[in-house]
């Protein structure tokens, strides 16, 4: 199974910022979702702008497909569906109108695949967006992204701030996608919950870092939280806690190897840990 | 990838945008046109006519191309070069502004027809009055694009287009005074107004081409 998307080495720094993109590496196999998650402002979308070319990177390589992403890469580009976290569209467009245009640009543009999307999603046709509630107009950037039929689609934040209901449907669209297995998705979101449902893959960036990029299941499987109380605390090895949390009565320390830990630390409860708890972890743990 | 026209898609974009407003903008030129005729107004048929009839489709297309703050930077995730993103405005712009063309020939026809003694002179100076206006639509565009793409533009056009037109119109003034102060005959300003416009334009162009190339979205 090869990698649909390879990024290596990746560096970006802004004029007039201290954000920093730092070193950023990791693919996509085909066929999987990955996830891509970290806190507002660690970093995602500036490394989705440097992957679709939209941010000119300072350093690295993004491969898509196996090839170089360059702004003359308008070929890679039309086999690559994006939606972002908010509408696109000029507001007075209609479904119909966006079609219209989008077949131009697009080479496979397949206008009877997005009339069924549309169909699929209740969105109407001939309704200006300005028209449509979030949730529509979310789904609509859904429908164009896959209406060209693409083998990668990149989701910045595209589930965010939209209801449990249509989260879940446009999901499910992306499971579906994902069966073919020369498909793919970069999936970034701050949901964890929807992570945990769909991807297969997850790559944790902070403060423009990655810090792990793992298979899901494994990630699940092997972290764990050690409950601790103070005195069980200092008994603890260093090398084998990548954060911990102290509260009024007890320490959390996170821990990669619980199979392990679990047969070195026996008077200590180990829990099973949900991506989101990583995250809070690794960001407001201590070292 | 032989069907691919991006710039046709980013320019069916900016007119689907603007088509409400720009078929009022039209029908606004045209009644003023219809009304110059009725009213025999020499000060509306060679000046007010021209400028809404060009300028109006012109500002209607400008105006709508803000879409959204994401657009420019979808634009450049879809497979589109950066530079055919730059360009579609421009075109957009050149194309709104000769929109206006077939009916002020069609009013200019028809006033040649009911006022055929004295038409001649007053047609040559509606011409040469088109032609600066279509000079001013150019300069602004040619101040206005690269601008809009650096942070002093900020993606919002409300501004700077009235600053552009201010100055674009000056130079176009100027160029008319100046041409006759000099005795120039009235064509010869309107060919060297037309040309030195569209030079402005095309190199502007160029301009906003490499800034495009470079900036990020």
């Amino acid at each position: 199974m090869g990698n649909i998307l390879e990024v290596q080495g990746l560096s970006k720094q802004y004029k007039n910022s201290d954000f920093r993109l730092d070193d950023i590496s990791f693919s996509i196999p085909s066929g999987s979702i990955m996830g891509f998650v970290g806190e507002n402002g660690a970093g995602k979308s500036t490394t989705i702008g440097c992957i679709l070319n939209t941010l000119i990177k300072d350093s690295g390589t993004v491969k898509i497909f196996g090839r170089d992403m360059t702004d003359s890469s308008t070929d890679i580009r039309d086999d690559i569906g994006v939606v972002y976290d908010s509408n696109v569209f000029p507001a007075h467009l209609t479904p119909t109108k966006i079609s219209a245009a989008m077949r131009h640009i697009f080479s496979k543009w397949d206008n009877a695949l997005f009339k069924e999307y549309l169909k699929k999603f209740k969105l109407p046709e001939k309704k200006k967006i300005k028209e449509f509630s979030r949730g529509m107009a979310m789904k609509l950037g859904v429908a164009v992204a896959l209406s060209h039929r693409p083998k990668l689609l990149i989701l910045d934040e595209a589930t965010s701030g939209l209801d449990p209901i249509v989260r879940d449907d446009i999901l499910d669209v992306f499971l579906d996608f994902v069966q073919d297995e020369n498909n793919s998705i970069l999936l970034s979101s701050h949901i964890t919950s929807d992570l945990e449902k769909v991807a297969d893959y997850i790559t944790f960036i902070h403060d423009g870092s990655i810090i792990f990029s793992e298979a899901k299941d494994s990630l699940l499987y092997n972290y764990g939280v050690m409950r601790c109380k103070a005195v069980q605390f200092e008994q603890i090895d260093k090398e084998d806690m990548l954060a911990y949390r102290k509260y009024d009565y007890q320490i959390d320390v996170l821990i990669s190897d619980k199979q392990t830990a679990a047969k070195k630390y026996l008077d200590i409860v180990i829990d099973n840990i949900t991506i989101e708890e990583i995250m809070l972890m690794l960001v407001k743990g201590e070292k | 990838m032989n069907n691919r026209r991006p710039l046709l898609g980013l320019l069916k974009y900016a007119f689907y945008s603007a088509r409400g407003d720009l078929a009022f903008a039209l029908l606004f030129g045209l009644a003023v046109g219809i009304l110059s005729l009725i009213a025999d107004n020499y000060l509306i048929s060679q000046t007010l006519f021209p400028l809404l009839i060009s300028g109006g489709p012109a500002y209607v297309v400008i105006m709508k191309s803000e879409g959204t703050p994401l657009w420019d930077q979808f634009q450049v995730a879809m497979p589109i070069k950066r530079k055919e993103v730059a360009t579609a405005p421009y075109l957009g712009v050149l194309l709104a502004s000769l929109l206006g063309i077939p009916i002020f020939v069609v009013i200019s026809g028809i006033r040649f027809i009911l006022h055929e003694g004295s038409i001649g002179s007053m047609l040559s100076t509606g011409i040469s009055y088109h032609a600066t206006v279509l000079g001013t639509i150019l300069i602004m565009s040619a101040l206005l694009y690269p601008l809009a793409y650096t942070k002093l533009g900020q993606r919002s056009l409300q501004g700077l287009f009235v600053m552009c037109t201010c100055v674009a119109a000056a130079i176009n003034s100027a160029i008319l005074i100046g041409g006759n102060n000099l005795g120039l005959p009235e064509m010869v300003i309107t060919s060297l107004n037309i040309t030195i416009s569209g030079i402005a334009f095309f190199v502007s162009l160029f301009i906003a081409r490499q800034i495009y190339a470079k900036i990020d979205f």
